[in-house]
């Protein structure tokens, strides 16, 4: 059974087209990305869901749960972006009462939130009103209480929203730590670096319209184009590697070019070619492209009349 | 376990706003002004001219806001004033005396006095007898003498109504005007014999004498004052401004998310603020009526408890207002809004229940046509009525200030307050009903 599973969902408000008819799946154990710009429907899409926002049309379900059951999020998690914690609170009694509302028992409260509050590393402030807070603490109080019911599904809205760099590098490795522990997590992120240092699989959504959707490294990987390094400059053997041998070549250092083939086999004739010339291979890459290069691209391609 | 937590959620809300600090401070300082009250016991004899120096009064009007009185120029002579018992001077025993009319000298003077006695005489009778309800009622036989057995009961009535249960009253037949009377008397406790006690108030700085009035009965008029006007409207309305942003502060962006997202019906998030602001109202009632009836009871002897019942009366009340402060809450997320719609309807309550009584005057002054009445008569059934709680609420409290001897007298004498019980409680439950159903339903389907 999928842990989201969402069917030709459609959300409109007054006036606003918010979803028009997305489609998705993310497996149990699967960290998946949403990307989009501000307004695309990312947290419209999550709070649908998570029952806060009703779809227009569509089929939703949530561990095999339809989200207008509460039953659907009894073992789920979720940090909403510009979460506002009730200020009258402490760390440790808005844990408290998160985790009652959760179904926690009294025991496993006790157990888990002093752990927990350690693990995001705000153990020291626990007994402190929340409105005394940084927002790089309340973040991770968020986060906190998001995991605080050992929930199977995470959301995570923004969730390095406010945090510094030491920071964010400690919730990435909570988050692998999760994913290793079979967890689902729901990411929703501006910061593409860090979705694709964590996701396996990403979704880009733009005006409500899912654009693209697949794994990380099929997302990143460019076809047939390579780095080659030498041991020494390659600028007599720029000539031989202009086209037909080659699709194309583009010098990227003193000693380093970028080559366009058709196929592995005309790389192998490339390589073969180049030593008969007396020029030594130091160094072979197959050539990658950032998430956020994979993003712009998609965002600028004109729409394909995805759905209405 | 996730109720409890939400109660305590919003407990901690009102802690945080120092709100419940500002009550239990205002409940401590009238608390402290009722302990600074004590008593001491007055001269039986001057006690008792002083009651019947009361006895010169007709009222009437059974129902809220139609109350009349009538007095008389009446004056008694109280003379040979005899123990009855060995604990007479501690107001536990009996007395015997005589009363009568105190008439002047001059012959016509007399006949005037004797007149204006008589006409009081009459003027109770016909109340009793249920002949004279209005004050523009005639009075029956009003000029002739009444024979000596209904002055007598006259003044027994007096007696009676002024918590002294016990009575004898028989005419002295050697009065040719019948205007003498032999009295024994037991009151029913030192307590509740009127004009029995001096009251001293901040520690003694300020003493008066308590005329004409028990000490039960001051204790009542003091208990009315702290649940039905502190309380039940200041109390009332400090308490709907303090709970106010409950709502509307739940359902701030990105605070309403981490609730919603927790395995619980939308329904029963909004019912257990509301309870919670019921919670808070009950906690700073129970301080202010309870510390106020400890203080009260301990100073005077005086154990009414059923002023504790006002609490739950004014809870109820409160209830009932928090409920439209709740549907505004949910539909506007304003606190402001929260706070004018419920204090608006219930003045808008006590506007149809005063234009109700006053055209129910009107009507049988005037002939009106009563569609006017019968109109406001519905529309009252829709809004909060806080005089039926007042009503209630001097129930309970009546019945341990007079006791239930006297009591059952004014019953007998229709001179109680009628409580509407069936339709007070269900319209108000009914209202309560209605409006959180509507909230539920606006939350349940609104996109956060």
């Amino acid at each position: 059974m999928p842990a989201i599973e969402i069917n030709g969902l459609v959300k409109r408000y007054k006036g606003v087209h918010a979803l028009k008819g997305v489609n998705l799946k993310v497996e149990t154990g699967e960290i998946y990305g949403l990307l989009g710009r501000n307004g695309a429907g990312k947290t419209t899409m999550v709070k649908i869901l998570l029952g806060i926002v009703r779809p227009t049309e569509g089929d939703v379900k949530l561990l095999g749960v339809h989200p207008s059951s509460p039953k659907s999020r009894l073992k789920v998690g979720y940090l909403p972006e510009d979460h506002r914690f009730p200020d009258y609170h402490t760390a440790e009694s808005a844990l408290e009462y998160y985790g009652a509302l959760s179904g926690m028992s009294a025991a496993a409260r006790r157990e888990r939130i002093p752990k927990l509050l350690k693990d995001v590393g705000i153990a020291d402030a626990a007994r402190r009103k929340i409105r005394t807070y940084s927002k790089g603490m309340k973040q991770r109080l968020g986060i906190a209480q998001a995991m605080l019911h050992d929930p199977e599904v995470l959301f995570l809205d923004e969730p390095t929203d406010g945090v510094d760099a030491v920071g964010r590098k400690e919730i990435r490795d909570m988050l692998v730590a999760l994913k290793a522990q079979k967890k689902t997590i729901f990411l929703n992120s501006h910061l593409l670096s860090e979705v694709e240092l964590i996701c396996d699989r990403v979704g880009i959504i733009e005006l409500g319209t899912m654009k693209l959707e697949d794994s990380v490294k099929n997302l990143t990987k460019v076809e047939n184009l390579y780095t080659l390094t030498f041991e020494k400059s390659v600028e007599p053997l720029l000539p031989d590697l202009e086209p037909p041998r080659t699709k194309g070549c583009r010098r990227m250092g003193i000693n380093v070019v970028e080559v366009a083939v058709e196929d592995v086999d005309k790389l192998n004739a490339i390589i073969d070619f180049v030593r008969t010339k007396g020029f030594n291979l130091t160094g072979l890459v197959g050539k990658t492209q950032t998430l956020e290069e994979v993003f712009i691209q998609t965002l600028d391609k004109p729409s394909e009349g995805g759905a209405a | 376990m996730k109720y409890i937590a939400m109660l305590k959620d919003s407990f901690l809300e009102a802690l945080d706003c120092k709100s419940l600090y500002v009550m239990f401070v205002i409940s401590l300082l009238f608390i402290i002004l009722l302990a600074s009250m004590s008593y001491t016991q007055q001269d039986a004899a001057g006690t008792i001219r002083d009651m019947t120096d009361t006895f010169n009064v007709v009222h009437g009007g059974r129902d809220v806001g139609s109350f009349w009185i009538r007095s008389y120029a009446v004056r008694y002579n109280v003379d040979g004033v005899r123990d009855l018992g060995p604990e007479a001077k501690t107001f536990a025993g009996g007395w015997e005396f005589t009363v009568s009319l105190l008439t002047s000298d001059d012959p016509e003077r007399r006949k005037t006095d004797l007149s204006d006695f008589y006409r009081l005489v009459r003027h109770w009778d016909g109340t009793e007898r249920g002949m004279v309800k209005k004050q523009t009622d005639t009075i029956p036989d009003a000029d002739k003498a009444p024979p000596p057995e209904l002055s007598a009961r006259f003044l027994r009535s007096m007696f009676l109504l002024r918590q002294v249960p016990k009575v004898t009253v028989e005419p002295v037949a050697t009065d040719p005007d019948g205007a003498t009377f032999t009295v024994k008397i037991k009151p029913w406790s030192r307590q509740t014999f009127a004009g029995a006690y001096k009251c001293h108030f901040l520690f003694g700085l300020v003493s008066f004498p308590l005329t004409g009035m028990s000490v039960a009965m001051w204790v009542f008029g003091i208990e009315v004052l702290l649940s039905q006007y502190l309380a039940g409207i200041f109390g009332v309305m400090i308490g709907i401004v303090f709970t106010a942003d409950f709502v509307p502060n739940m359902l701030q962006k990105g605070r309403i998310d981490l609730l919603l997202a927790r395995p619980i019906n939308r329904s029963t998030i909004l019912l257990y603020k509301y309870l919670g602001g019921i919670l808070y109202a009950a906690i700073t009632g129970a301080v202010f009526i309870g510390g106020s009836f400890l203080v009260l009871s301990f100073r005077s002897g005086v154990w009414n408890w059923g002023f504790l019942a006002s609490l739950g009366t004014l809870v109820f009340f409160f209830a009932v207002l928090s409920s439209i402060g709740t549907l505004v809450g949910v539909m506007t997320r304003n606190t402001i809004l929260s706070i004018v719609a419920p204090l608006g309807m219930w003045a808008l309550g006590f506007g149809v229940t005063w234009t109700k009584n006053q055209a129910k005057d009107l009507i049988s002054l005037f002939r009106v046509p009563d569609w006017l009445d019968r109109t406001l008569e519905i529309f009252s059934y829709f809004l909060p009525r806080a005089s039926d709680f007042n009503v209630a609420n001097q129930y309970f409290m009546r019945r341990y200030a007079v006791g239930d001897e006297v009591l059952e007298l004014m019953r007998q004498q229709e001179r109680l307050p009628q409580v509407p019980w069936v339709t007070t409680l269900v319209s108000s439950a009914l209202f309560i009903l209605v409006m959180l159903s509507a909230a539920c339903w606006i939350f349940s389907r609104r996109d956060h």
